[in-house]
């Protein structure tokens, strides 16, 4: 329950602070991807399910103030999350550097996937150029801000998982 | 081998295939509602909306309060400086404004001719502030304040800064979402306001990134088209009102097939620095002409 409210709120704050500090509304350049960070910290914390399931409701946001339909970018973010995470358990990796490794490839295939979809079957062909100007530099800054907020995250994912004492007690009886 | 750690074992637990097929089946069935039945979706959209758009009202007036700080801190001593120069420029422009009111009476008549200012004048608008842009670095769209409760609704022109910002694409009961002009999924049928020739303007990411402009095409030209020529709303659009100013042609190409031209445009506005849009609530439908 605390790890479903928790996360929910994560997902919220995130989009929030996506869409608004750090959006382009202010700066107008390329933007670090901090649902990306959320979908696959989550991932590999708690599993591919987490990481599915986070995935899917960030890319739900992202469809509702963002886009025509309904669906396509909570599909897109819920098989990265999928992916991501299976990967990792895949390796049974722990090693830090694996996991920003593995960020900065997941930011880097959606960045890939809105491009080839959108872009360039839309004619807009010259892929160095998206490459160059938005595709590296979004992965880039996402592995900077990941870097930064990683220790904090994972303590908080960490503190998310101890359950709630008192409360499953109330639950059973 | 690292240390696995171990975990509790949940009660239920869904083998990871099942949910993976179920979310997809969910996100199909979800493209398909929200292409056949837009009501549906609305009540989706805006259960959503009703959640998340406080954060963003938070979180938005947090950023510009932060902005607003620390621009007046940077910018006070550069403004000292540049306000004894100004004060010099005023003197010299109070000679111009003289010889400018002459040709003021000329303005006026051509406007008439045009028709311009009227319209923009006749037209109700809504004023509303920004509160969130979109999420990615892909396309241009922001959030805005207001909703169908303040009778926004769905293809409304937005404009700021007297030029065309976009359209308004979805509506909330209290917000609303508005694709800009500069998204390469914007089409926008335009005209040469000297020579009412119509053509496209779209939108374009890589312009707007390298020079700040945008695109247009399939423009039949006789000559006398030239940079700098302003660039209007046309007539035969069935989403824009005619007449809001897009902005300045900036560079003109020959298309290859020598007979239209293609180029770039200068948007009127400036989508860095837009924190307060007009939308106008007069329909293109609704115009009497």
């Amino acid at each position: 329950m605390k790890k479903t409210i928790g996360q929910a709120l994560l997902i919220i704050i995130a989009y929030a602070l996506q869409t608004t500090i750090i959006g382009s509304a202010y700066t107008f350049y390329v933007n670090p991807n901090l649902m990306i960070i959320l979908v696959t910290v989550s991932g590999f914390t708690y599993g591919r399910n987490n990481g599915m399931l986070v995935g899917f409701f960030s890319g739900l946001l992202c469809d509702v103030f963002f886009g025509n339909l309904l669906g396509p970018q909570a599909f897109l973010y819920m098989l990265l999350g999928y992916m991501n995470a299976k990967v990792v358990e895949h390796f049974y990796s722990d090693t830090i550097v694996f996991k920003y490794f593995m960020v900065f490839l997941t930011d880097i295939l959606y960045a890939n996937v809105i491009y080839f979809t959108m872009f360039f079957l839309n004619g807009k062909l010259e892929y160095t150029y998206y490459l160059q100007m938005i595709i590296l530099p979004e992965a880039i800054y996402t592995l900077i801000i990941l870097v930064v907020i990683y220790p904090v995250l994972s303590r908080l994912y960490k503190w998310l998982e101890i359950p709630v004492k008192k409360e499953r007690k109330e639950d059973d009886a | 081998m690292s240390p696995v750690v171990k975990r509790k074992r949940e009660k239920f637990t869904i083998p990871s295939k099942y949910l993976l097929f179920t979310l997809t089946l969910v996100c199909s069935i979800l493209i398909v509602i929200s292409l056949f039945t837009p009501r549906l979706e609305n009540v989706i959209d805006n259960t959503i909306g009703n959640v998340v758009i406080p954060f963003q009202k938070g979180f938005s007036s947090v950023g510009n309060f932060l902005d607003e700080r620390y621009f007046e801190f940077t910018e006070i001593s550069r403004l000292l400086e540049e306000n004894d120069l100004l004060q010099q420029e005023i003197n010299e422009l109070e000679l111009e404004i003289s010889r400018l009111q002459q040709d003021k009476y000329e303005l006026v008549h051509l406007q008439q001719l045009f028709e311009l200012d009227q319209q923009y004048e006749s037209y109700e608008k809504v004023g509303a502030r920004i509160i969130s842009a979109s999420e990615g670095n892909w396309f241009y769209s922001f959030t805005i304040d207001k909703g169908s409760d303040d009778g926004i609704l769905e293809g409304m022109n937005v404009i700021a800064d007297g030029g065309l910002v976009g359209l308004v694409s979805k509506v909330g009961s209290n917000w609303s979402q508005v694709t800009a002009i500069i998204a390469d999924t914007s089409n926008i049928s335009a005209q040469i306001l000297s020579t009412e020739e119509n053509f496209i303007v779209t939108g374009s990411l890589s312009g707007m990134k390298t020079d700040g402009t945008i695109l247009f095409t399939q423009l039949l030209d006789d000559g006398q088209l030239q940079v700098g020529d302003k660039i209007v709303t046309s007539h035969i659009s069935d989403k824009y009102l005619p007449g809001l100013v897009i902005g300045y042609i900036a560079t003109i190409e020959q298309d290859a097939n020598n007979m239209t031209k293609s180029g770039t445009v200068l948007p009127n506005v400036d989508f860095h620095k837009l924190d307060e849009v007009l939308v106008i609530t007069t329909m293109k439908e609704e115009i009497e002409e």
